[in-house]
């Protein structure tokens, strides 16, 4: 290969990066960089320059409005990784106090809290067993010779509870007692040392928040497209990870038509670890498929013939987390293997691994990050090394006296400060001795030749760092492409670039040059508004699986006569893989503007309004349908990991405690008649309203049949003017009325109860309470529906019917098994009654999943807002981290 | 005349223009960096006005002052120059070592490996061997003709002469472990035939030479070649089969 006979002029100066970012923001638009002359034989006129940047190139055009999902998402259910709630420390006063410091507050203690909670038996089993008699859990004073030897724990919980309400408040005060507690118990009270468990979850919650911020595990990706080997057949081989925890290996057949598409099952490996990258090369008509997880590394051979199984050659262990995985280009069964302790090998099938480098320090600066990449270059016994500081090549024949550096982080490379590499790659498919190099902020092209002085360089304004990359070279005269993909933001970004012959007659290779603009693809979340419209949870749900971090990216071209088209493979963390086709447009009058993207509405969009001419857009519409269908019955699966909670009542309670005043009630006993009767006759109870004659009410006809709606009447004199006058009336008269009533059943309830608890009383005034919030807020309680109909407010459940049923939104029920009276009445001790109405409200917090109402039974239920809350409930709740307990 | 006058004019206000480029061309190229465009002009003004000297020494800096990047053309722009100037094969040969030494594969290689071959001396005809296997090397070179003949011409030789045996030895021991996959496979020797075939007529002779008769590339090379009835790969299998031992001697 020919070294370009002039390069683009540029300074060359060494040293550490500039200090300020750049020449300008715009970072490149509109720029044409440098300039050469455009060749020989052109001398006759003006001299024509060709720019460094900005030549025309080819045009892409999306195919589609949205990317489509290729295969079925899988049927286990996916567990989003951290976000940053679930680590940060929330609170207001917190974030301005730290407004000038940058930085974000770990929530240590709440994490810390969790174990406590989650595993109390770990935490604290033995000595809580110890001093379960020194504990009095109580409200009543205690006695003076239990006063010794016990301590009531009533007052610290509220102590507790107090602080707990204070939050976030720099200046809160331990209260005494809290800090004398604490002060006799930390030593001894705790089953694992509490400094030694704090160190741990520390160093672990700052890795969780590190990952969250940049997520070097996934350099490189884990999604390999394997061509055809003849070109012909449009069947190739998609290999991309999969299952719950990502730790399945598919070898999928993928069939190229206007919509690719899955063929037969997939050949399935199970792997010992979460796969973070799958990186492919063809040798010698072969495939080799290199797969990464953090202590494994293994090879797979897929022979050149379409439907040959793919077979596994071999696996390595390491000690440390492996950071890097290539296979070589140039040899069959070689690859190289970076491991985060700074070790490089060059892994050869037939002979092992060969350590090449061994340093644990950066190379040219001093840089916490332990990750490190090799890659193979042109020549097969050469290879390079890289950090976040910059890239080095060894020779593996003589490692430690055979290097050269290619690129550093510095002025010679024109980098900004702070700039760090990202992602190398080596362009061999394109330009046996051209290199990839992306950082944060640019891409870079280099010539091995020339190292240390990039050949072209593009600042990308990604969001994200690029952490994926794939090349397809172009043929001679043409073009190569190459695709930048970030994770988190799930960007693609599609640039061109040239290092083409200028003229036959020369034969002189011209210096690289970028060519078009580069092009911005479509990302995995950008579908979601073109999807129909859905409920507000499933949205939700949609909203967190789309939006998931991209994982993978592989593409290919695909020549079909004089239609050529390049398929774009997006993967997701949650497994899914999505693709796009982008269509090469010949020369023409630029077409108007297309439509904007951003401003469709949700569900109106043209993927799912085709017109019939193109079918290319009924099939994404039709693929949708049937991901989407497919996705919601994985939904409505119920995870196996989050069964029923369940807490054993026997040390709390005796059968006597728990056993109702007397037998079953009257209601109850008709139920279970009922329940017999239709069992016999073989029919099916419709519902389980005492007189099945009596039709559901329907709240909005009270409402109408008694003239216009409150909301009406409101805006109708507010449009009169007189809005003022109306509120005063309103508030002054029906609200005053309805306070005196209320005032008035209390100061007899009261009578009628005489003396009792405080906490009793608490109780009661928290009915009170919520019967005028209840009150204050008319508008919303008397229309909504969301009440199943034998849950109405009148119809009091029996007294042994389980808490478990009631809904949220009614306290009535709650209120009533829980009245310190009611708990007397069946002689449940003072001092526990508190400790179950906790324990009772907590399952009235958290109803266990109710089961979807069959197809014809929610047809007649079909309120919105009850099915939603039905549903909503069936959602999987989000999984709270727990850092490595 | 009055014409030889405008000449005059003209060509004084040229040299005017020349002085000042030249000025600014000569800063220019002091700072360190890439100037190959610059550097091309300036050294195509100085010829012009014939300045040799200046322009030998703008090349050299701009190829050997150690703060610029090692930038090839730097080098190839000194051959070249120093080529057209007439300078002594020592001279040339010591641009192109440098060449060599910095960017083994410069498709100027062929030429040094021609100068070197041509050479009396034994060493220098033993680099001319080095720098032909070391562009070899190189992924961009695998399927140069070219080259592959440059190195089947030289081995041929030495394995003909039977002198030297031991230069190829030296070569091929660095590379005896990979080169086998990565230039003689079956599958290349299949696309090679298939895509050219007076590549794979070279190859298959070196093959043959380093790897002995039984090399796969070799066989599949010479029985194709043999049933296209083509003469040159007959000739071939002879000169393979008859200088067996000596591949012996190589790879013992």
């Amino acid at each position: 290969m020919e070294f370009p006979a002039v390069l683009f002029p540029s300074y060359f100066t060494a040293g550490p990066p500039r200090e300020e970012g750049g020449p300008s923001l715009v970072a490149g638009w509109g720029e044409h960089g440098q300039v050469l002359e455009a060749g020989p034989g052109r001398r006759q006129a003006q001299p024509a320059f060709v720019p460094r940047r900005g030549a025309t190139g080819e045009r892409w055009e999306a195919a589609d409005a949205a990317a489509v999902p290729v295969l079925l998402p899988s049927a286990g259910c996916w567990i989003p990784s951290p976000a940053p709630q679930d680590i940060l420390f929330r609170s207001g006063l917190c974030r301005k106090l730290r407004a000038g410091k940058s930085g974000a507050t770990l929530d240590f203690a709440r994490q810390l809290g969790h174990f406590f909670v989650d595993h109390p038996e770990d935490a604290f089993g033995s000595l809580g067993r110890l001093l379960h008699k020194n504990f009095y859990l109580g409200n009543a004073k205690l006695k003076r010779p239990a006063r010794n030897s016990t301590i009531r724990m009533t007052a610290l919980v509220e102590d507790i509870n107090r602080l707990e309400a204070r939050r976030g408040c720099p200046r809160q005060h331990l209260a005494s007692r809290l800090r004398w507690f604490s002060h006799l118990c930390r030593d001894w009270l705790f089953e694992v040392p509490l400094g030694l468990l704090a160190d741990c979850l520390h160093e672990e919650l700052a890795q969780q928040w590190s990952n969250l911020l940049f997520d070097d595990s996934l350099t490189g990706g884990a999604l390999a497209w394997l061509p055809p080997e003849d070109g012909e057949t449009p069947v190739g081989l998609l290999v991309h990870p999969g299952g719950q925890a990502m730790n399945h290996l598919y070898f999928q057949d993928v069939v190229l038509e206007e919509l690719p598409h899955a063929r037969g099952s997939p050949a399935q490996f199970e792997l010992s670890g979460r796969i973070r990258q799958v990186a492919a090369a063809r040798v010698d008509g072969q495939d080799f498929v290199g797969v990464r997880s953090d202590y494994h590394c293994g090879v797979w051979k897929v022979p050149g013939k379409t439907g040959a199984a793919p077979a596994p050659l071999q696996v390595i262990r390491t000690d440390v987390p492996a950071s890097c995985l290539t296979v070589s280009p140039h040899l069959p069964g070689e690859l190289s293997v970076c491991t985060q302790s700074g070790t490089v090998y060059l892994w050869s099938i037939e002979t092992g691994l060969q350590q090449l480098r061994h340093d644990p320090q950066t190379m040219f600066f001093r840089d916490h990050s332990p990750w490190r990449w090799s890659d193979f270059t042109a020549h097969p016994r050469v290879l390079s090394c890289a950090d976040r500081t910059g890239l080095k090549c060894l020779d593996a024949r003589a490692p430690k006296r055979c290097h050269f550096d290619l690129f550093k982080v510095g002025e010679e490379a024109g980098c900004q400060q702070g700039e760090r590499v990202v992602l190398p790659m080596y362009l061999g498919r394109a330009h046996p001795s051209q290199y990839l190099v992306t950082t944060q902020f640019s891409m870079y092209v280099l010539d091995e030749r020339l190292p240390l002085v990039p050949v072209l360089k593009w600042a990308h304004m990604m969001q994200a760092p690029p952490l994926f990359a794939h090349l397809m070279p172009g043929k001679p005269g043409k073009s190569h492409k190459v695709l930048l993909g970030a994770s988190r933001t799930q960007e693609l970004l599609l640039l061109q670039y040239r290092g083409k012959r200028s003229s036959s007659r020369g034969g002189s290779q011209s210096a690289c040059q970028l060519v078009g603009t580069p092009q911005k693809l479509h990302g995995i979340s950008g579908s979601l508004q073109h999807l129909p419209t859905q409920l507000p949870h499933r949205h939700h749900l949609l909203q967190q699986r789309l939006s998931a971090p991209a994982a993978g990216l592989a593409a290919t071209l695909q020549e079909d006569g004089p239609r050529k088209s390049m398929l774009i493979f997006q993967l997701s963390e949650a497994g899914d893989v999505f693709c796009q086709r982008l269509i090469h447009k010949a020369e023409q009058p630029p077409a108007p503007p297309s439509r904007d993207t951003t401003t469709t509405a949700p569900g109106s969009s043209p993927l799912f309004e085709a017109p019939a001419s193109s079918p290319y857009g009924l099939a994404a519409a039709l693929r949708y349908r049937r991901w989407l269908r497919a996705l919601s019955r994985a939904w409505r699966e119920p995870p196996q990991h989050t069964w029923l909670p369940s807490l054993s009542q026997r040390r709390l309670f005796t059968r006597r405690d728990l056993e109702g005043p007397a037998g079953p009630s009257s209601l109850q006993k008709q139920m279970h008649q009922r329940l017999r009767q239709a069992m016999q006759e073989g029919g099916r109870i419709q519902r389980w309203e005492p007189l099945a004659l009596q039709p559901p009410p329907l709240p909005q006809t009270l409402e109408l049949a008694g003239g216009p709606d409150p909301l009406s009447n409101r805006l109708t004199t507010a449009w009169a003017g007189d809005w003022d006058q109306w509120w005063e009336e309103r508030t002054s008269f029906s609200v005053a009325q309805r306070q005196r009533a209320l005032r008035e059943r209390r100061r007899r309830q009261k009578r009628a109860q005489g003396r009792r608890s405080l906490s009793a009383s608490f109780t009661s005034s928290l009915t009170y309470q919520s019967e005028l919030s209840e009150l204050s807020d008319v508008g919303p309680s008397l229309l909504s529906p969301g009440r199943p109909p034998i849950l109405s407010q009148e119809s009091s459940p029996p007294a042994g019917s389980p808490p478990v049923r009631s809904p949220p939104p009614s306290p009535a029920p709650d209120e009533a098994l829980l009245s310190s009276q009611s708990l007397r009445c069946r002689g449940i001790p003072k001092e526990r009654r508190k400790t179950l109405r906790d324990y009772l409200s907590v399952w009235a917090e958290g109803p266990p999943e109710p089961p979807e109402p069959p197809a014809s039974q929610a047809s007649q239920l079909c309120f919105p807002s009850s099915q939603s809350q039905l549903s909503s409930a069936s959602q999987p709740r989000r999984k709270r981290p727990r850092m490595g307990f | 005349g009055e014409d030889g006058f405008a000449d005059l004019a003209v060509e004084q206000e040229m040299h005017g223009y020349f002085r000042k480029a030249a000025v600014n061309l000569k800063e220019i190229i002091k700072i360190p960096g890439v100037w190959d465009v610059f550097v091309k002009c300036y050294v195509d003004l100085l010829e012009f006005y014939g300045d040799h000297n200046e322009a030998h020494q703008v090349l050299n800096e701009y190829a050997y002052n150690s703060k610029f990047p090692a930038n090839p053309n730097a080098h190839v722009y000194l051959y070249h120059f120093l080529k057209k100037q007439g300078e002594s094969k020592k001279s040339l040969i010591s641009a192109l070592k440098i060449l060599h030494d910095i960017v083994p594969s410069h498709e100027l290689m062929i030429d040094f490996n021609t100068m070197l071959q041509k050479s009396k001396k034994r060493k220098k005809r033993q680099l001319g061997l080095e720098v032909i296997f070391a562009a070899l090397d190189y992924a961009g070179w695998k399927e140069n003709a070219k080259a592959w003949s440059c190195l089947a011409r030289q081995v041929k030789q030495i394995v003909i002469s039977e002198k030297h045996l031991d230069w190829i030895k030296q070569e091929w021991n660095s590379r005896k472990d990979w080169w086998p996959d990565f230039h003689f496979s079956r599958y290349l020797a299949k696309r090679n035939w298939q895509e050219n075939k007076s590549l794979s007529y070279e190859k298959a002779l070196v093959a043959g030479i380093l790897l002995g008769k039984d090399c796969k590339y070799f066989k599949y090379v010479s029985h194709q070649g043999c049933k296209a009835q083509l003469k040159r790969f007959r000739m071939l299998k002879k000169i393979v089969t008859r200088h067996n031992p000596v591949n012996l001697r190589i790879c013992g």
